[in-house]
């Protein structure tokens, strides 16, 4: 049933149809090769080619949406290039961008890093090598934990202060 | 020039020049003027003059360093007006030229005459019984029932202890008292036949029977004009008291002087129930006496019992003989031969049945302790009256403080060891338990002091042992610490200062957890110490928290001294202490506290260096913010892996791409919507 009502469609819209089949080769091409997970080469290529494609379509639907006027829009030159270029333009984003966003996030990364990096030797200057886990607690080796001598005396039980 | 604390404590004793020296402000003791005649055994007397009052005739008596006088009885004595006795006006520790140390000085004042016999072999002038009466024995039962009031008695009446009151007066005087411990100097002529076989280390205070058996004896040779015994050994004039009787042994064949050889009897009686009391003389010299006769204890044997050797026909020279003589005692007590003995040689059926149960129940526990604790208890049986006799040990039960503190001075580790194991074991308490069964109970109190005792002889941390039991029977015995061993400490209130006049001197103490200052302080310290004590017990006393713990024990006598500050030993224990400070955590605590601790240091206040290092809430603290570090340090290390991994570039990359298809999802869209509805 869907089968034949899309088929249906094509045959009805067959100009807009032969026209965004030609336009959207690049899209259809980049789909196919595309190896990233995600394929966001062929969703960067696509948007922009569909950009490439709309103006012809719309040509076509504002006069005379026939064959003769798909023909007319597949075989001029100006379209190819408006389909290839707006393609390419899409390449160049996927191309271009992530390298651009990762070296600004790496940066940003390592500058952070750094930060810690500092803040770590802050809490080691502070609270000793005992904190990274590698040696054990000297203050353990000096003697039991402070303040367990006579307890406590410190609160309850120590004297008043003169 | 800068000067210790010692130094102007010397100085503040000590007249330089002369070398006399000022007791309290007020008395000036010549030390290049001894009396001889007034001196005793333990404490000599020297000339003193009263600087407020000059026509005051006062002399001093400087007490040896190891002899210690009876401060609670000063306490009681002292402006006790009323009583016929040379009483103290003044005392305390002074420095002493001669000995170089400071020794305890007792101001009295000083009686106008010489004593009434100057030694017991002298002979004087017969006292005629009508001038006893009234010049010695009435003015004597005054003074001992002022005594008795108190609860304390002399144990030192003999005629060279006697003085005439003021010259040409007719009335005598009893001597000092306060000067050495209970019965130190005092002949075993004077002393009853249980005192008589006990050491006089081991006599204790007595009772005030005690003191008329002593007063009967005086009375008896003021009488005759002589002692007629002064001669005999001491053994020789026990055994003879014991077979003859005291009153036939004093008097030595000679007569008893006319009138009063009745009180002089009663007086010397050998049974303390059948002894005179102070009611009967009283009403024997105002001549109202009705006394009913009283039956008197016989510990005659009506066999002989062989031991050693040597046969005894009394129970109670076999009770001594077993007591100095325990393992061949108890090997005797086992016997079938004392046995037979018990059934044929003792009168008394109860005590026979007494000894025989006591044997019967000891069966199994041969052996060292067994033997010892059974020949204690049968001596016990034997003389009731007796001194506790245990492993060759010798002591009345409230001369076991001076019997330690005599045993502590002379390092008489075998002393101190049965010492200790009378307490530890129980054996004091029993003993008092079968005391108490056997009608005494005005020995309930020491029962449970012993009881006590015993509770702080089973832990061996310092504040406890052997050493809280010295301080605790001797409530005015200086510490005997070797660091304070010059210093004469004997209050609580002179601790502090002359701990901080040796750190001054030497620039420390020699140790800082001490035993004997631990336990001088929790036997004189009116709060609770229990913490303090438990650190201590738990440590091995080097560590830093029993330095701490004994640290918290100074502050606690500081709490109770506030005015006074210790710069020097406080100084020292700052850097005693500063291990201490490398136990806690974060840096810039340990140098507050370090900080802190040179602050204190310098203020001289203990309280405020022990609430600096064991401060629960700063050690709380110390604890979480170190916790808290080792989580951030851990974080912050995962954190740098993460922004360094290769996950973390793929991810970026992987964010580019989101918005690169983000960015080129948007043109579309705007596009078709600006291309349709343009």
């Amino acid at each position: 049933m869907i089968v034949c009502g899309g088929f249906a469609f094509v045959i009805a819209a067959l100009p807009t149809v032969i026209v965004l089949l030609i336009g959207m080769i690049p899209s259809i091409v980049a789909y196919i090769i595309d190896l990233t997970p995600g394929r966001y080469a062929a969703r960067c290529v696509a948007g922009l080619n569909i950009a490439g494609v709309v103006p012809f379509l719309n040509r076509m639907w504002t006069s005379t949406n026939d064959l003769p006027a798909a023909m007319e829009v597949v075989t001029d030159v100006y379209a190819w290039l408006a389909f290839y270029a707006a393609s390419g333009v899409g390449w160049m984003l996927f191309v271009s961008l992530p390298s651009f966003v990762a070296s600004f996030k790496t940066y940003s990364a390592k500058r952070r890093a750094n930060a810690l990096r500092e803040r770590l030797d802050k809490l080691k200057d502070e609270w000793g090598e005992e904190i990274t886990g590698t040696v054990p607690d000297s203050s353990a080796e000096a003697g039991s934990a402070p303040g367990s001598a006579g307890g406590p005396a410190a609160d309850a039980e120590s004297p008043a202060p003169a | 020039m800068n000067t210790t604390p010692a130094e102007t404590a010397a100085d503040s004793d000590l007249i330089k020049g002369d070398g006399d020296v000022i007791l309290a402000e007020r008395y000036r003791i010549l030390s290049g003027a001894p009396i001889p005649e007034l001196g005793t055994p333990g404490a000599k007397a020297y000339a003193a003059r009263n600087l407020k009052n000059p026509n005051e005739l006062v002399f001093a008596r400087i007490c040896e360093p190891t002899v210690f006088p009876r401060v609670e009885a000063m306490v009681q004595l002292k402006n006790m007006r009323e009583a016929f006795a040379i009483i103290p006006e003044d005392w305390g520790p002074l420095w002493w030229p001669a000995t170089g140390q400071r020794c305890f000085a007792i101001i009295f004042r000083r009686p106008e005459g010489a004593p009434v016999m100057p030694t017991l072999s002298a002979k004087i002038q017969k006292i005629e019984s009508e001038k006893l009466i009234k010049s010695f024995l009435i003015p004597a039962l005054t003074t001992l029932s002022l005594f008795e009031r108190r609860k304390i008695t002399h144990r030192a009446i003999r005629p060279d202890n006697v003085f005439p009151a003021a010259a040409g007066s007719s009335i005598f005087l009893l001597g000092d008292c306060v000067s050495v411990p209970p019965s130190w100097g005092q002949s075993t002529i004077f002393e009853t036949i249980e005192s008589s076989m006990t050491p006089a280390r081991g006599r204790g205070k007595g009772t005030i029977a005690d003191d008329l058996y002593a007063l009967g004896a005086t009375m008896l040779f003021m009488g005759l004009g002589r002692c007629p015994v002064a001669g005999m050994k001491e053994g020789e004039l026990l055994a003879s008291k014991v077979e003859n009787g005291s009153f036939a042994t004093l008097l030595g064949g000679d007569v008893a002087p006319g009138g009063l050889r009745e009180p002089i009897r009663g007086m010397l009686s050998d049974d303390p129930v059948d002894r005179w009391t102070m009611e009967d003389l009283t009403q024997w010299s105002s001549g109202t006496l009705r006394r009913s006769a009283r039956p008197l204890r016989d510990y005659k044997t009506a066999r002989p019992v062989k031991f050693r050797d040597r046969e005894y026909r009394n129970t109670r020279m076999l009770a001594h003989a077993h007591g100095r003589h325990w393992k061949d005692a108890a090997n005797q007590l086992r016997s079938k031969e004392f046995a037979t003995w018990l059934q044929r040689g003792l009168s008394d059926v109860a005590l026979v049945e007494d000894i025989e149960a006591l044997i019967q129940a000891s069966a199994g526990s041969e052996g060292d302790a067994g033997d010892a604790k059974l020949v204690t208890r049968i001596g016990a049986m034997l003389d009731p009256e007796g001194p506790l006799k245990y492993k060759g040990l010798t002591v009345m039960p409230d001369g076991m403080g001076y019997a330690l503190a005599a045993a502590v001075e002379d390092d008489d580790k075998d002393t101190i060891g049965l010492v200790t194991e009378l307490i530890q074991k129980g054996i004091a308490s029993d003993w008092f338990e079968l005391k108490i069964q056997a009608g005494r109970g005005d020995l309930t109190l020491e029962a449970k002091t012993f009881k006590r005792l015993q509770q702080f002889v089973r832990h061996a941390g310092p504040g406890y042992g052997v050493e809280r039991v010295l301080y605790e029977l001797n409530p005015f015995l200086p510490c005997r610490s070797r660091a304070l061993a010059s210093a004469y400490v004997y209050s609580l209130r002179d601790l502090l200062p002359a701990l901080d006049n040796v750190a001054a001197e030497k620039g420390g103490l020699p140790k800082l957890v001490d035993r004997h200052i631990a336990s001088f302080i929790a036997a004189r310290i009116s709060g609770s110490i229990d913490s303090q004590l438990a650190a201590l017990e738990h440590t091995t006393g080097v560590s830093v928290d029993a330095k701490i713990a004994m640290t918290g024990l100074l502050a606690k006598v500081q709490n109770e001294y506030q005015h006074q500050m210790t710069p020097y030993l406080t100084a020292w224990l700052v850097g005693e202490l500063e291990p201490a400070i490398a136990r806690y955590h974060g840096k810039s605590l340990r140098k507050r506290i370090a900080e802190k601790m040179e602050e204190v240091a310098a203020s001289g206040n203990l309280i405020e260096l022990y609430q600096t290092l064991s401060n629960k809430n700063i050690v709380s603290k110390d604890d979480r913010g170190q916790k808290k570090a080792k989580r951030e340090y851990a974080e912050g290390i995962r954190e740098i892996k993460r922004l360094e991994s290769e996950e973390f570039q793929l991810e970026a990359k992987r964010t580019g791409w989101r918005i690169a298809a983000g960015i080129s999802l948007v043109i579309g869209t705007v596009t078709t919507i600006g291309v349709f509805s343009w």
